[in-house]
């Protein structure tokens, strides 16, 4: 069976980096302009997340989750520690709630992410508050305090909702049911 | 572990990953992930997220080729060595962290110290693209009005906004009707989208009740040939080897490649509306921007049109500026430039919506097909 890409890197194989980009690059470069509104910042953070990309790369388990979630999770640490700097705030207004609702998937490249289908079913399932919290958080970055601000609801209510939404999506993924979990529920 | 111990510790896990910790709480973290080995490396709570994060992105647009060239210098400080064809890095035998480890420390000390050849071949390649572009922009400019007249390539539409594409390719079919001024019963009440001042000011000006000034393009001759069929004459002086002009795709791409400002967002269908894919560009340095969509559905150019607004930071946020209309003919990607009424000095939101044949004024939020959000 072939090594995954980040085995590769993980295992020095520079040829390996030219591969992740074609694969990855995509994905990634999305990410960061998605989050970060300034490109001379978003090309920044690329090369930033690359760079991390293979500084973890041998931590990669593909018996936890697929190479594109273990790369988007790395971006996103990335990308959400740049968006704390910059104290972004948050724009909802009247015009933007009429327009707030989930959007549909627009996933392009990622069909065949099995992962993140299943995150979305169950985003589908949350409750629409837990829905909205975890989208203004995972899509949008926006800090606990910020979306209690836009949300008009209290901070600790705001981190209920988001803890309840992840533990459900990370149980429909799998995770919440771990073996490690078991144990430690014990 | 007891069930408060598990819980705190989920909860910082999951406060982690959404919001990030302060001191106070990542010292508790840490305590309890020592206290508990077996959550030493956990990280399916980012997994999830990350998931998510995934589902809900556009990736259709490449790493710009700069930036991959600048990865690569990268990548030969992490791996220390320049990458030849097929080159494989040998590492003496280690588990994969050891191997990486040893790069890490390798690049640490010495990125900061070294500026390798492959690094400068990085910006090498970027201020060749940039020389190209200005060479590109010269050659496009540089008979203007020549090209006008012989080649129809840029139209204006009703709705102001160049479409050149849409004379290229059938994909987009431009609209030749005047608009007209919409019914009093559309002018929205109090929570609708208000009009511009200059909006308002121009549709109703006096004498021009059925043809507001905003849909109409003056200086346009309105002819078959300028109204959407591509037909190009040939003259002795068209057939002197002449510049071509840059299309929608090329010109998005120079303003991707040139506007230091330049923003780009994905659109967001609106619920229970057909997916939409795509992306907008916009530089407010130079009022310059287009719209990308994939695969939108066709409308009647005789019934309905698409049409563009832009709502501005610096302005009546309830007033967006009409920034066009546009017609899709058929499935594919169409590039559609955006030409705002008015100055944007901060966009802050892009609104597509779905109106009768020619535009409209003042839109209504349930009309709104699509929504791409700075």
């Amino acid at each position: 069976m072939a090594q995954t890409i980040l085995k590769r890197i993980a295992s020095g194989n520079k040829a390996a980096v030219s591969e992740c980009l074609n694969t990855y690059g995509g994905l990634v470069w999305s990410l960061a302009r998605r989050m970060l509104s300034n490109p001379e910042e978003a090309e920044d953070a690329v090369q930033e997340i690359f760079i991390d990309i293979w500084k973890n790369a041998g931590r990669f388990d593909e018996a936890q989750a697929s190479e594109t979630t273990f790369v988007a999770m790395i971006a996103r640490r990335r990308l959400i520690d740049r968006l704390r700097k910059q104290n972004r705030q948050p724009n909802v207004d009247s015009l933007e709630d009429v327009l707030a609702e989930p959007s549909e998937n627009r996933n392009v490249d990622m069909q065949t992410n099995i992962e993140a289908k299943e995150a979305a079913r169950a985003m589908k399932n949350l409750r629409p508050e837990q829905r909205q919290i975890l989208h203004l958080s995972i899509v949008q970055g926006f800090s606990h305090r910020e979306i209690a601000d836009a949300l008009k609801m209290p901070l600790g209510t705001v981190k209920t909702h988001a803890r309840r939404g992840l533990m459900q999506v990370r149980e429909a993924l799998g995770s919440g049911n771990s073996k490690t979990e078991k144990e430690a529920a014990e | 572990m007891n069930e408060v111990t598990k819980e705190r510790l989920i909860e910082l896990l999951t406060d982690q990953t959404l919001f990030g910790l302060d001191e106070q709480e990542t010292a508790e973290l840490n305590q309890l992930r020592r206290q508990f080995p077996e959550w030493e490396n956990d990280n399916s709570f980012e997994l999830a997220a990350a998931a998510v994060n995934v589902d809900n992105l556009d990736t259709s647009e490449e790493l710009p080729a700069n930036l991959r060239a600048k990865i690569l210098a990268d990548a030969d400080d992490f791996f220390g060595v320049p990458e030849k064809a097929g080159n494989v890095v040998s590492f003496p035998v280690k588990s994969n962290e050891t191997a990486v480890s040893s790069a890490n420390r390798a690049f640490e000390n010495s990125a900061e110290k070294r500026q390798p050849f492959w690094q400068w071949l990085g910006w090498g390649i970027a201020a060749a693209a940039c020389l190209t572009l200005a060479i590109n922009l010269w050659l496009t400019r540089s008979r203007p009005a020549v090209e006008e007249a012989k080649t129809p390539q840029t139209v204006q539409t009703p709705g102001h906004a160049e479409v050149s594409e849409a004379v290229k390719t059938p994909e987009v079919v431009i609209t030749p009707e005047i608009a007209e001024l919409p019914d009093s019963s559309e002018i929205p009440a109090a929570g609708e989208l208000n009009e511009t001042s200059a909006n308002r000011e121009i549709a109703r000006k006096p004498g021009t009740a059925k043809t507001p000034e905003i849909f109409r393009t003056p200086n346009v001759v309105k002819t078959p040939e300028i109204a959407g069929v591509p037909k190009v004459t040939v003259t002795p002086e068209s057939a002197k080897p002449m510049p071509i002009p840059a299309s929608a795709a090329q010109q998005r791409a120079q303003l991707l490649a040139s506007a230091p400002d330049i923003i780009q967002t994905s659109w967001t269908s609106k619920k229970d509306d057909k997916t939409v894919l795509g992306d907008v560009v916009w530089s407010s340095a130079q009022q310059k921007g287009y719209v990308r969509l994939r695969d939108m559905p066709a409308l009647d150019p005789n019934r309905e049109t698409y049409q563009l607004w832009i709502v501005d930071e610096a302005q009546d946020k309830k007033a967006p500026v009409s920034g066009g209309i546009f017609n899709v003919g058929q499935a594919g990607e169409v590039i559609v430039p955006i030409n705002a009424q008015l100055k944007i000095q901060k966009p802050k939101m892009f609104v597509i919506s779905r109106e009768k044949a020619g535009g409209v004024a003042v839109s209504k939020p349930n009309r709104f097909v699509a929504v791409a959000k700075m």
